[in-house]
Parts: structure tokens; sequence; C-alpha cells
């Protein structure tokens, strides 16, 4: 199964928010894949068993070897689905 | 039995019990479907027996070192520092904290109607500050009114405080759109004066810094196993534990560091289909208008500077642990101080050497107040039943309180209403002075930072 990380500060509350988000519209549209919640910190080392980073700062300039999404639109709720259908799209490839 | 009765012996179960059926009854008002909103319920109870758990875990691990510390080096430091997580799940414990989502949200609602802010706060994770800062004035004045005129106060300056910073924002993430209505940033403005020193000092401009590389460097001590451990070591050492004491409790503080987090991240998960459903139901309101949508901070955790200053400022944390007298907090919990740090990276503009500067100076602040909230918090955390401590003089307190600074003047203000003059009748006008002064100054920052965009830097 595909694995997707999302970081934020600590861990905790904003990562969550978009993880829980993107569970949800993940699975309504029937994709299959593991979100996991990192803290930003250990960001390197959980990005090397992963395929997908959903950030939450898509500004920042370091590659970590996978392909970024970000994931602003799932906390703002605006451009919730094109965010939605990339990240599907990328992990169907 | 009698409603009253049947709600007061729920209480009496404690939050654990207690929240999940708030959070159930709320899920289910604002149109949750009903399996995720019994997950999402049962899911903030185990969040809550998870933190007590990882709180009394720390705590018996911490206490007898620190009580060996006291015996070894005669440094009193008995209030360990829990950092922010526990204390969010004591004020989630409160019990009036849900009313807390209806009064962000309506306060919101009405200031976007009458065009006072243009920021639509989606953030519903830090709806747990006002329910931190109502359980305080109710211990500080007694009074439910004047808990609700501050957390009222409270929200309006987050809000009027995102219209504030919003270019600053956008030019540091590049992010349009959003701002950070996070209570942190509230205290940018204790910051601007000494930030407006520290611009004019030329020998500073000269240094040349790459926070980048530098966090890259520096990163490895950051990570919070690795943190605790280090500090683990330390506190062993200091405390005269032998050799196997010294390395358990540093493997015990890096558990502890590291679960914090993980436990926490239950009550996001509980919270997330009610956040979800207020930020839509907010955005209905107000159709086909633009606005700034407030989030939490981290969408500037990519800032190299806020982490590598955070780092940097470790140090200085254990040096004022030491020398500040009659200091009784450890720090544990706190030790990245990320709230002055995002402030700081914000007002700098990501400037490492002033960021830093600003949080050296702001640290040793940061103790007299956690020192002075040590015994609210602990009566606090055991009123609510969200922890247990252990007997004898521990307490627990939280180093580096979420907008410090504004929160300090605000708590010492509202003791006026519970019959403490001074200092509030000082703070007041203090208070009224520094925030002009600092409206006016972010006028100016918010245009330069727009020029900024604009040119598109």
């Amino acid at each position: 199964m595909k694995r997707i990380i999302v970081a934020c500060g600590s861990g905790v509350a904003t990562s969550t928010m978009v993880a829980e988000r993107l569970k949800n519209e993940l699975a309504k549209r029937n994709f299959r894949a593991e979100v996991r919640v990192v803290d930003f910190k250990s960001l390197k080392n959980h990005a090397a068993n992963a395929d997908l980073f959903v950030s939450i700062a898509p500004y920042e300039k370091i590659d970590y070897g996978i392909p970024v999404v970000t994931g602003i639109p799932l906390l703002t709720g605006a451009g919730v689905d094109e965010t939605v259908n990339q990240i599907i799209k990328i992990l169907s490839k | 039995m009698s409603g009253v009765t049947f709600i007061r012996s729920l209480l009496d179960y404690g939050a654990a019990v207690f929240l999940p059926l708030i959070m159930l009854i709320i899920a289910l008002i604002v149109r949750v479907k009903p399996g995720r909103a019994i997950s999402a319920a049962l899911t903030l109870g185990v969040a809550f027996t998870g933190m007590s758990l990882v709180i009394s875990f720390m705590t018996g691990a911490i206490s007898p070192a620190g009580q060996a510390l006291v015996q070894n080096t005669g440094l009193n430091l008995t209030a360990i520092d829990v950092g922010w997580t526990p204390v969010a799940a004591i004020a989630w414990a409160w019990p009036y904290a849900a009313l807390m989502f209806p009064l962000q949200i309506g306060i919101n609602i009405v200031m976007l109607a009458l065009g006072w802010t243009q920021v639509l706060n989606v953030d519903m994770w830090n709806v747990w500050h006002k329910a931190f800062i109502g359980a305080m004035i109710m211990i500080l004045t007694n009074s439910p009114v004047i808990a609700v005129v501050i957390c009222s106060l409270w929200i309006v300056m987050e809000l009027k405080n995102g219209d504030l910073i919003k270019n600053q924002v956008q030019a540091l993430t590049h992010v349009p759109g959003v701002t950070i209505p996070h209570c942190n940033m509230l205290d940018i403005m204790w910051m601007v004066p000494v930030n407006n020193l520290l611009e004019r000092i030329p020998f500073l401009k000269k240094i040349k810094t790459s926070p980048q590389e530098l966090r890259e460097k520096l990163g490895f001590f950051a990570e919070n196993h690795v943190l605790g451990f280090i500090l683990g070591v330390i506190l062993g050492v200091a405390s005269g534990y032998n050799a196997k004491q010294t390395l358990t409790l540093a493997i015990q503080a890096a558990a502890s560091l590291t679960l914090f987090p993980m436990v926490a991240q239950l009550f996001m998960q509980a919270l997330a289909p009610v956040s979800e459903a207020a930020g839509e139901f907010m955005k209905k309101r107000f159709p086909g208008r633009d606005f700034y949508i407030g989030l939490d901070w981290p969408i500037l955790a990519g800032q190299p500077t806020l982490w590598t200053a955070a780092i940097l400022n470790i140090p200085i944390i254990l040096l004022c642990a030491i020398l500040i007298p009659n200091n009784i907090t450890l720090p544990f919990g706190s030790i990245l101080i990320t709230s002055f740090a995002m402030a700081a990276t914000v007002l700098t503009q990501g400037d490492l050497i002033r960021t830093w500067l600003l949080m050296a100076i702001a640290t040793p602040f940061a103790f007299l107040s956690s020192n002075w909230f040590a015994p609210m918090i602990t009566q606090m955390a055991l009123q609510t039943g969200a922890v247990t401590l252990p007997e004898g003089s521990t307490q627990i307190t939280w180093l580096a309180h979420n907008a410090q600074f504004t929160k300090v003047a605000l708590f010492k203000g509202a003791e006026l209403f519970g019959g403490k003059f001074w200092p509030a009748a000082a703070i007041i006008p203090v208070f009224a002075v520094v925030y002009w002064y600092y409206v006016r100054e972010m006028k100016k920052r918010e245009a330069a930072a727009l020029a900024r965009i604009e040119r598109g830097e």
C-alpha cells in the first residue's frame, strides 16, 4: 500500500487535521493509502519510507526525494478536490 | 435523579468520560455522521486517558530526579515544565471548554459581517487557548462573566492580529490568502520595540548566517527523542545519579518527549470532524467574499530560522534555569520555545540573529511567568482530573506559554476584577500604549511586505 506522510511543526494539530481530511477524502474515492502524521523535525527519516509528502510549508526548498504536494487546500477547504485528485494521480503512476 | 445531579455526577466521572459525551453531542449537532461522531467521541476519551498516562509516567521519572537535584546542588527546581501538550489536555478538560467553539465562531461571524476583520479563522484546534484562559481567569477572579468577557476580548485580538500580520506572513511563506490568527503572534507586540532597537545596531546587520545550513546541521538535536535523551542525561548527572540511573532517566525522558505529541494527535483526531464542519459552516455564511483564511502556525514550519533559533536558545534556557533567583521551573517539555521563535520569525522576516536575540531576551521572563503560573496550572490540572500527580511537592508548569507576555498582561489586568488593584492599574495603560505603537508599526511593515510580494521577492 502507498504511504503518504503529513508533517507540521509538532506533528500534533495541523498535520492531524490534514491527515484526517485526506483519509476521509481518499476513502470517499475508494483509494487505499496509508496516511501517516509525522513530526517536521524528523521528516527526513520518515521521507525515506514514504511515497508522497503532503506539506503545510510548500515553499520549503529541501529535496526529500519524494513528490511533494501542498496540503494548504486541505486546511482552508478551498481546492480540496484538485489536491486529492493530484495526490491520487501521482500515487497511481 | 434530577438533571442537575445527573450532570454533576457525570462531571465527577472525570474528563475522560464527560468530554466524549459532550463531543458526541456537538458532533451530532453539526451533522457529523453518527459512526464518525461516535468514533471521534471515543477517541477523545482515549486521548485524555493516554495523556494522563504519559504525564504520570513523565512525572514519575522526573520528579525523583528533581528532588535529587535539590539535595545534590541546592537548585530547587520542583515545578516540571510539561510543555504545551498536557496543558492543552488540561484546558480541554475545563467543563466550559466546549462553549469556546460557539464563542469564537460567533464573534468571527459578527466581525466579518460588520467588516471589522478580513480573517475567517478555520483553526478550531487553538480554541483550547481560550479554554485555558477561561479556566485561569476563573481561578483568578472566580467570575464566569469576566472569564467570558476576557475570552471574547482575546478572540477579537487574535482576529485583528491576523489582519495586522497577513502580508508579512505571505511574504515569508509565499502562501496567498492565509494568515495566522494564532495567539502566539500577539507577542510580536512586545518584541517590536526591542526589534526596532536591534535593527539600529549596524554590527548585527553585517553578520551573515545561513539558517538553512545550520538547521540541517543542528536539526538532529531538535528531534524529540534525541532532545529528551540529552536533557535526561544532563538532569541525571546534575542530580548525582550513577550511570545506570542516569541512562534510565535519559531513556524515560526521551520516551516522554516522543509520546507527548503522539498522544496529543488523538485530541486533534477527535476534533477533526467538528473542526471541518465548523469551517464549512462559517464559509457558507459569506459566499463569494474574499477572506484571509486563518490557519494554525505550522505553515511557518518550513522556516529554517524558526528551528535554528529555537535550538540555539536551548543553552540560554538551561542557564536561566540555574541563574534566575528563586527559580522553580525545571525546563523540559518546552525546551524548544517555538512560541517565541515563530513570533520573532514573522517580525524579523526570518532574520536568524535577531530572532535568536529576541528569544534570548524573552527567555528569562518566560521563567518568571512559569514560576508564577505553576501553582495555578497544578491546581487546574488536579481540579479537572485530567492528570494525577505523585504525592509530595511536585508541581507542573508550562515554561513557554503561547502569547506569554500578552497573557500575563491580561491576567494581571484581570486581577483588578478579582479585587487586586496593583499591578493591574499600571499594566492596563502600558498594555494600551504598547498595542497602539504595535498597530502603527505593523501598518508600516505590512505596506513594506506588500511591496515585496508585488515585486515577486
